[in-house]
C-alpha cells in the first residue's frame, strides 16, 4: 500500500534532495520525513529516478562523426535552394541540428538491427550518413550491452538499500530490533547534552570574548 | 507413596509447559520487532544500521548514557526536540577544527558551572 505525498511538500522534496533548501527548511524538512511515511517514500522514489536517468547510455557518434556531416553539408546543399526568406543565422542551426539527431538515430537503429551499412531510404534522412568505419561494426552490439549492463547496475544501486547486509530482522542484533528509533535519532541522542545546552554554551564564549560574563550558567540535563 | 508420585505429576504437567509458553511469547515480540523494521524504509533502516554500528564501538558506560538520553529524549515535547534538531543542525555544519573548539568550551563551561 502506498502512503501519499503531502501536497505541500511533494515540490519541497525535489529541491530538498538537491540541495537547494537553505538550512532552517532543510531542517524542517527532515523533521516532516522523520514523521511522514509517504513523504520518505517520494524521496526514495525520486533518488532512484535520478540515479536512472544518470545512467542513460550516451549515444557517441563515430569518430570524425561531425567533420564528414559539416564536409558533406555544405557539398550537397546547392546555393540555389536557398529561397529569398531563407536565413541561414536563423534557421540553419536549428535545421542541422534536427537533421543530426535524425541521423543519429538512424544509425543508432540499424546498429541495434545489426545491419552493417547504413543505407539511405528512398525519402532520405535530411543528412546521409557516412560508412561507418569497419572496426566499429562489431562493437555496436558490445555497447549495447554494456550500456544495457550499466543501466542494469545503476538500478540495482538505486534498489539496493544503502548499508552493508543484514537486512533480515532476524540477522539483526536484539538491541536495534528493540530500539530502532533510537538508532534513527542516534547522532542527536548522542550529543544531546552538548545540545540541550549549545545557545547557552555560545553565549557563555560571547560573553567571555566581550569580557562581561553575567550570572552563573545552569546546564541543561 | 502414591500421594507423592501423583503430587510430582502434576507439579511437572504445570511446570512443563511453562518454557514453551515464553518460547511462544518470545517469537511473538520478535515478530513484532520484525514487523516494525519491515515498516521502515530502506533508507530509515540503513541510517539506523549505520547508527548502531558506531554505538556497539562505544565503551558500555557511554553507551548506558546514550540509552538514558534517548529515554529522557522521548519524554522531550515536541517543540524541545525540534530545538535540539536546529543545534544539531548548527553543529553538524562545524568545521572539525571548529567542532573541537567548540568541544573545548563546552568542557571548560561544564566545568565552570
Amino acid at each position: 500500500m502506498s502512503a501519499p505525498v503531502c501536497e505541500t511538500m511533494s515540490e519541497e522534496l525535489v529541491a530538498y534532495l538537491d540541495g537547494e533548501q537553505p538550512e532552517p527548511e532543510r531542517g524542517r524538512i527532515e523533521s516532516h520525513l522523520a514523521t511522514c511515511l509517504g513523504c520518505r517514500r517520494e524521496i526514495e522514489r525520486v533518488t532512484k529516478v535520478k540515479a536512472l536517468v544518470r545512467a542513460l547510455p550516451r549515444v557517441e557518434p563515430s569518430a570524425g562523426f561531425e567533420e564528414r556531416m559539416w564536409r558533406r553539408l555544405r557539398a550537397d546543399t546547392p546555393v540555389a535552394t536557398r529561397g529569398k526568406g531563407f536565413r541561414p543565422a536563423i534557421w540553419g542551426l536549428p535545421v542541422l541540428a534536427a537533421a543530426a539527431v535524425v541521423a543519429l538515430a538512424w544509425y543508432s537503429l540499424l546498429s541495434h538491427l545489426g545491419e552493417s551499412e547504413p543505407a539511405v531510404p528512398a525519402g532520405g534522412p535530411a543528412v546521409a550518413v557516412a560508412p561507418r568505419e569497419p572496426a566499429r561494426l562489431g562493437s555496436a552490439p558490445v555497447v549495447q550491452a554494456e550500456a544495457e549492463r550499466e543501466r542494469e547496475e545503476a538500478l540495482a544501486a538505486a534498489s539496493r538499500p544503502p548499508w552493508d547486509l543484514p537486512t533480515a530482522p532476524e540477522d539483526l542484533p536484539p538491541e536495534l530490533l528493540e530500539h530502532p528509533e533510537l538508532f534513527l535519532r542516534y547522532p542527536v541522542v548522542r550529543r544531546m547534552k552538548k545540545l540541550e545546552n549549545f545557545e547557552e554554551v555560545r553565549r557563555h564564549v560571547d560573553q567571555e570574548h566581550r569580557g562581561d560574563l553575567g550570572s552563573p550558567l545552569r546546564p541543561v540535563g | 507413596m502414591m500421594r507423592q508420585v501423583l503430587a510430582v505429576v502434576v507439579i511437572l504437567a504445570v511446570v512443563a509447559p511453562i518454557p514453551a509458553r515464553a518460547d511462544g511469547r518470545r517469537r511473538e515480540r520478535r515478530l513484532e520487532l520484525a514487523q516494525r523494521w519491515e515498516e521502515m524504509s530502506p533508507i530509515e533502516r540503513g541510517q539506523a544500521l549505520r547508527n548502531y554500528r558506531r554505538f556497539e564501538k562505544l565503551p558500555p558506560e557511554e553507551q548506558k548514557a546514550v540509552q538514558d538520553n534517548y529515554e529522557r529524549w522521548r519524554h522531550l515535547p515536541r517543540q524541545e526536540k525540534d530545538r535540539l534538531r536546529t543545534n544539531y543542525q548548527s553543529y553538524r555544519r562545524m568545521t572539525p577544527e571548529e567542532k573541537q573548539e567548540f568541544e573545548r568550551d563546552y568542557q571548560r563551561w561544564k566545568g565552570g558551572r
